[in-house]
């Protein structure tokens, strides 16, 4: 008895020390290099093939040992938000870290799926979503690793959890470049708050009503007006929340950021609910069990916040898409030109807005609990191809998007709106890497480019309209320059 | 169009990647240089076609619909060398359908169909490569890619729930049924013949290849008596295709799947249609030439079936690669006797032994020659031998009720709770498992076995964890041999 006092004693005293020098004592834990994942792309065509070939046999190999040793795969994604805290782990080591998770297989051993519905549910079940997939990768596939999914992989969102007419369908989309694309909503977000603070600090200077443009990048997103009282006239906003702040992801624009989307994923796909969520979530979302496993199946810290933040990191560091002007000789290359000409004469470039500038590449992952912030230079930490920075320190992103919603007619309206969005409005998606993400439009309708520009209506119905009055060879050379729109030619296996 | 060709510097840097820092190979040999340099110009040369022909298409409509447009007469012909035939195939199982090639019907709505309204299925693709993603080209299925067939069209538990197999190594499957289909057809007409001759009922064992399908007795008369036989249908035809086993060849299997994923009608269901009209499955469009009255006759030509079958019996066929660390290859090959310890070779039998590997073709509708290609050698590599290592017996079996389907296939008369032995070759590049996705790892898949797999399940279960590891390492050698490819 008394040995065993005496031995708490000693721990608390040891947990007393270790609390004040916790700076020392933050070790590496379980969370393991596997070899699978690269961030760098060699130039050297053998050196990529090379490459493939040693982290897929890797993956073989990690994948017997996990058989060994239950459990390998999933600890080797384990890692604190601690060991982050403390610079333990490099850019490189994240983004390695996060592929790991995206491309991992989760299991009900590790808290895959909940105990209170069936092992899958194509059609989910309101927020608690499914499950429907067991990783990432069974829908970001297509074009390569973080690349988009076939209509057959379609999320069917916010259902009855059994009927397909119930739901939302959505294609997954091209996940490459979006650490780029956060940003951009980042610094237009500020911008457009600058313009509220601005017209708020005017009208009570001058007495009366203050219109302001609401506008960042070159984008317009129509007018607010401030009152004396502090208060915003809302009504004249046009293709973004009341609050102001530009929500990049979701086909209709709804969700701020990586990490929620990231977070949401992860909950709504597999069922694996992060330390955040089950603190912070309601019921409606993570289940009715309360306490640290509400989804009941027995797994508390299903995925842990050092885990989000380095899926977030991968995410974030994905390579950015490429324009690659057809070889083949002269004549693509002409019909390249005159498409990427009727690109701006059609009017597609005033929603898929060809280039927005970049004004400073550190994407920062705020700590969810008082920790730093989590700077990332995509200039520098990026998967290769990374986005190129001119001197000044900015850069022209060739995104193809004005980050804006849109009314897309009634034949592209869903029987319901969807957080915010009316039925048939949803943001300007990005064409960058379009010719590598097929099925196209949010519910993946259209097998092909063609079909897309073609299905295009309301605030789109006179450009489509454009596209459509001109006869098969007249409609070509945009095809072509759309079909140039790819990402960097790399090797993998399988 | 060129075809990239590698500097002798490129030859050179293959020796250390990203300057001085050689990457250590997992326990084992790194390939060799020149089969990464084959590889390598392989993939690239796939590569830089398939580019070409996407611009090909983008600058002019039709491209790809062309290269699916094959006529069976031209085959008989001759004017289509395996070559062709195979890139015509590929260009089958890469096709993104529309509107324009037949795709859907008179009456296709969106958004796509994903749970399939009876027979007429659904709309819940545009290609064949949208459902085979996982583990490489011509792959097999995740679980958001599941298909529902004969359902209600909109309640996911009115259907019946498949997750997509891999494709490669079809031809072997099918030629191995066959076989065994002869074989069994043999015993059942030998007997007819001994019972009329002897005037007596004569009971005799259907086994081939090792696997038995249980025995018929044959009446003086020629009547047979089917109620003891074991996992086939009365006509003894081996169906090795369908997790439920309903299909004996790939062309059929092609022209079914792109009905009820893609509805393209085949010229040659639209046929067999105007001699005994299918309305329920086919629709009752007025002309018996566009059964889906979408204005679009002859959706699918019958060569083009010709082509993907022979490109399905061209491919690559799984292959069983080992651990390379030692320790681990130990455990491997313990494994491996493990597997037959607890009677899971019983039904997925490691090996079946192939006696001819000449491949027919045979036209549906024409009477020319078949188009003949030799297995083992024709297409690509890595091949399975003649000693076929599919780990299936082919034959069906009752897995307990709690793997049955919610209701028979239309049509057929097997039990809900009776699947085909699913062949593990290619298992661990294939997951998830069974029959609806619902197991996430081998293990899972293992446990949930029941039915008449029950003792080999409990037998497993009952193995100490380092044992039962063994067996899980065995199974994940089960796999492909590593392909370089551009994603696309």
């Amino acid at each position: 008895m008394r040995r065993v006092l005496f031995g708490v004693l000693f721990g608390v005293l040891l947990g007393v020390v270790a609390c004040h020098e916790s700076t020392a004592s933050v070790e590496r834990g379980s969370a393991e290099i596997l070899g699978t994942i690269s961030r760098d792309l060699p130039a050297v065509d053998s050196d990529k093939a090379r490459l493939a070939l040693v982290q897929d046999a890797w993956r073989r190999e990690q994948r017997f040992r996990d058989a060994v040793d239950p459990g390998h795969l999933f600890r080797a994604t384990r890692v604190e938000q601690e060991e982050i805290d403390h610079e333990l782990w490099t850019a490189d080591e994240l983004y390695q870290l996060g592929g790991q998770i995206f491309t991992l297989e989760h299991t009900p051993a590790h808290g895959f799926g909940g105990a209170h519905g069936p092992t899958l549910r194509r059609f989910h079940l309101g927020a608690r979503g499914g499950p429907d997939a067991y990783a990432c990768t069974s829908c970001h596939w297509r074009g390569g690793l973080g690349g988009a999914g076939d209509a057959a992989d379609n999320a069917m969102l916010l259902g009855d959890g059994l009927h397909q007419s119930t739901t939302l369908a959505r294609n997954p989309p091209a996940l490459a470049g979006i650490g780029v694309r956060e940003q951009l909503a980042v610094e237009m977000n500020a911008q457009l708050a600058a313009v509220r603070d601005d017209a708020i600090t005017a009208a009570a200077a001058a007495g009366h009503g203050v219109r302001s443009k609401l506008e960042s990048k070159g984008v317009g997103f129509g007018y607010i007006t401030a009152r004396t009282d502090g208060t915003i006239d809302t009504s004249e906003i046009e293709g973004l929340d009341h609050d102001l702040v530009i929500k990049p992801f979701g086909r209709k624009g709804t969700l701020a950021s990586i990490r929620d989307a990231a977070e949401g994923e992860l909950l709504v796909h597999h069922g694996m609910q992060s330390t955040h969520l089950v603190e912070h979530a309601d019921a409606l979302r993570i289940g009715p069990d309360g306490g640290a496993d509400p989804d009941g199946d027995g797994i508390a810290n299903e995925i842990v916040e050092g885990q989000v933040t380095a899926l977030v990191a991968f995410l974030a560091l994905l390579e950015v898409p490429q324009e690659e002007i057809p070889g083949g000789g002269p004549y693509f290359a002409t019909l390249w030109a005159r498409g990427r000409l009727d690109f701006e004469t059609f009017g597609c470039a005033t929603c898929h807005s060809p280039t927005l500038v970049m004004d400073d590449a550190a994407y920062r992952l705020p700590h969810r609990d008082g920790g730093p912030v989590l700077e990332l230079d995509l200039a520098s930490d990026g998967a290769t191809p990374r986005i190129a920075i001119e001197a000044d320190g900015t850069a022209m992103v060739r995104v193809y998007s004005d980050f804006k919603r849109h009314r897309m007619g009634d034949a592209l309206a869903e029987s319901r709106g969807h957080d915010g969005a009316a039925a048939d409005e949803y943001i300007t998606p990005p064409l960058w890497g379009v010719a590598r993400s097929r099925p196209y439009l949010h519910d993946g309708r259209a097998p092909t480019l063609e079909d897309a520009i073609l299905l295009h209506g309301g605030e789109a119905q006179a450009s489509r309209d454009a596209y459509a009055a001109l006869d098969d060879a007249g409609r070509g050379p945009l095809r072509v320059f759309l079909t140039s729109l790819v990402r960097a030619t790399r090797l993998v296996t399988p | 169009m060129t075809i990239r060709r590698l500097a002798p510097a490129a030859a050179l840097s293959l020796l250390a990647l990203g300057g001085t820092s050689v990457v250590p190979w997992p326990g084992g040999t790194p390939p060799v240089d020149g089969v990464v340099l084959q590889q390598l110009e392989e993939a690239f040369e796939l590569h830089e076609l398939e580019r070409f022909e996407e611009y090909l298409e983008a600058w002019e409509r039709g491209e790809d619909s062309e290269h699916i447009f094959v006529l069976q007469e031209e085959i008989d012909a001759g004017s289509y060398d395996l070559d062709r035939m195979f890139r015509r195939g590929d260009a089958l199982f890469g096709h993104e359908f529309r509107p324009s090639d037949g795709w859907g019907d008179a009456a296709t709505t969106l958004p796509l169909q994903r749970v399939h309204d009876g027979r007429r299925g659904g709309l819940d693709t545009f290609s064949c490569a949208g459902c085979h993603s996982v583990g490489g080209a011509d792959g097999a299925g995740s679980a958001t890619q599941n298909a529902f067939f004969a359902g209600d069209g909109d309640a996911s538990d009115s259907a019946l729930v498949r997750n997509a197999p891999a494709v490669i190594g079809l031809g072997f499957v099918q030629a191995l049924a066959a076989e065994m289909t002869i074989e069994l057809q043999l015993l059942r007409d030998d007997a007819v013949v001994a019972a009329a001759d002897s005037g007596e009922t004569v009971h005799v064992g259907l086994v081939t290849k090792g696997v038995s399908f249980g025995a018929i007795d044959v009446g003086p008369d020629g009547a047979i008596d089917f109620d003891a036989i074991e996992g086939i249908d009365r006509d003894l035809v081996v169906k090795p295709f369908g997790w439920k086993g309903t299909f004996s060849s790939l062309r059929r299997v092609i022209e079914n799947a792109a009905f009820v994923h893609f509805g393209m009608q085949s010229h040659v269901l639209a046929l067999g249609h105007e001699v005994t009209p299918d309305p329920e499955m086919l629709g009752d469009g007025p002309d018996w030439f566009d059964p889906d009255g979408d204005g679009r006759a002859r959706e699918l030509e019958e060569g083009i079936l010709t082509a993907g079958a022979v490109y399905f019996a061209l491919l690559e066929s799984p292959q069983i690669i080992p651990p390379g660390d030692p320790a681990l290859r130990d455990r491997w090959a313990r494994g491996q006797a493990r597997f037959e310890e607890v009677g899971c070779g019983d039904c997925h039998r490691s090996e079946l032994v192939l006696v001819g590997s000449t491949w027919r073709e045979w036209s549906d509708t024409t009477d020319a020659e078949p188009v003949t290609l030799n297995l083992l050698s024709d297409g690509e590599h890595p091949k399975a031998g003649p000693r076929v290592q599919l780990f299936s017996d082919l034959k069906r079996h009752d897995m307990g009720p709690a793997l049955a389907d919610p209701h028979p296939e239309p049509g057929s008369d097997i039990p809900v709770g009776t699947f085909l032995t699913r062949p593990l070759w290619g298992l661990a590049e294939s997951p998830p498992y069974l029959h609806d996705g619902r197991a996430a790892t081998i293990v899972d898949a293992i446990v949930q076995h029941g039915g008449e797999a029950t003792a080999s399940r409990d037998a497993f279960v009952g193995l100490p964890d380092a044992a039962q590891a063994d067996l899980h390492v065995f199974l994940l050698s089960l796999s492909r041999a590593p392909r370089l490819r551009v994603p696309r």
